[in-house]
């Protein structure tokens, strides 16, 4: 499946919504979607990813990038991860500093 | 770029070895990459097979990008199975770089706001395989990764 990200707003929550596989070629795609976010004058950034088959190492630099990059004031949370992309997203330890929700949450 | 070949279905409990792949890769070759990851996990009868992938993905960037230096470069794959066990072996031609020698302990006691972006990368290639050795022979930098078959539901 042909990766896609996609950002979608709605009142003061913002979500990314990942599709396909997340790598060192599709990150910067997903990158730009978190700086558009960090723009938006939101309280809760929320990540989709209940269509994401892969994610590596760059995926995950998205994330802390996503962490510090938002304000101290928004919330990050991935939502609906996948066994194994939950898996990749706790062996970087990652589980400490994003909320990891099932998809139903948010 | 050449696609990754077909490997003949392997007789399951015996020791056989896929056809080489080799290409001039760049970040938009992972695909062939995760193709080839497959085919090996598919013989060998791996089930999850994430760990091998991000193994070889990982390595394979590190290569292009900091190895060639250009995104760009020379891999081969290699691969096989034998009882109960999955392999693959990534070669390349950038200067000699040992990743089992680099730091590879994921920070975890930090807070996301105070870590590094980068270093990630060897550190999940190292934890999501059961055995690396890493050689440099004749001016190519060899990775060997093994993973075991796990019984069905385990990670």
């Amino acid at each position: 499946m042909p990766f896609a990200s996609a950002l979608i707003v709605a009142e003061d929550t913002a979500t990314i919504r990942l599709v396909g596989e997340l790598d060192a070629h599709t990150a910067p795609d997903f990158h730009r979607s978190i700086q558009d976010a960090a723009r938006l004058a939101i309280a809760r950034l929320v990540i989709a990813m209940d269509e994401l088959e892969y994610i590596s190492s760059a995926g995950l630099r998205c994330l802390i990038f996503a962490r510090q990059t938002l304000g101290e004031e928004v919330s990050l949370a991935v939502a609906g991860a996948r066994p194994a992309v939950a898996r990749t997203i706790r062996m970087a330890g990652l589980d400490y500093g994003i909320e990891m929700t099932e998809i139903d949450d948010v | 770029m050449s696609s990754p070949p077909t490997a003949a279905p392997p007789r399951r409990g015996h020791s056989w070895r896929a056809a080489p792949f080799r290409t001039y890769a760049g970040l938009d070759s992972l695909g062939d990459l995760a193709d080839y990851v497959r085919s090996i996990a598919h013989g060998a009868a791996l089930g999850e097979y994430t760990g091998l992938r991000l193994a070889v993905e990982e390595l394979a960037v590190n290569a292009l990008v900091h190895g060639y230096g250009t995104g760009h470069g020379w891999l081969m794959l290699t691969g096989g199975g034998d009882r109960g066990v999955g392999f693959i072996r990534l070669s390349d031609t950038a200067p000699p770089f040992d990743p089992s020698a680099a730091p590879a302990r994921v920070p975890r006691g930090l807070a996301l706001r105070d870590r590094p972006l980068g270093g990630l990368g060897i550190p999940l290639a190292l934890a999501g395989v059961d055995g690396y050795r890493y050689e440099y022979v004749d001016g190519t930098n060899r990775s060997t990764l093994t993973v075991r078959r796990r019984p069905a539901g385990r990670p």
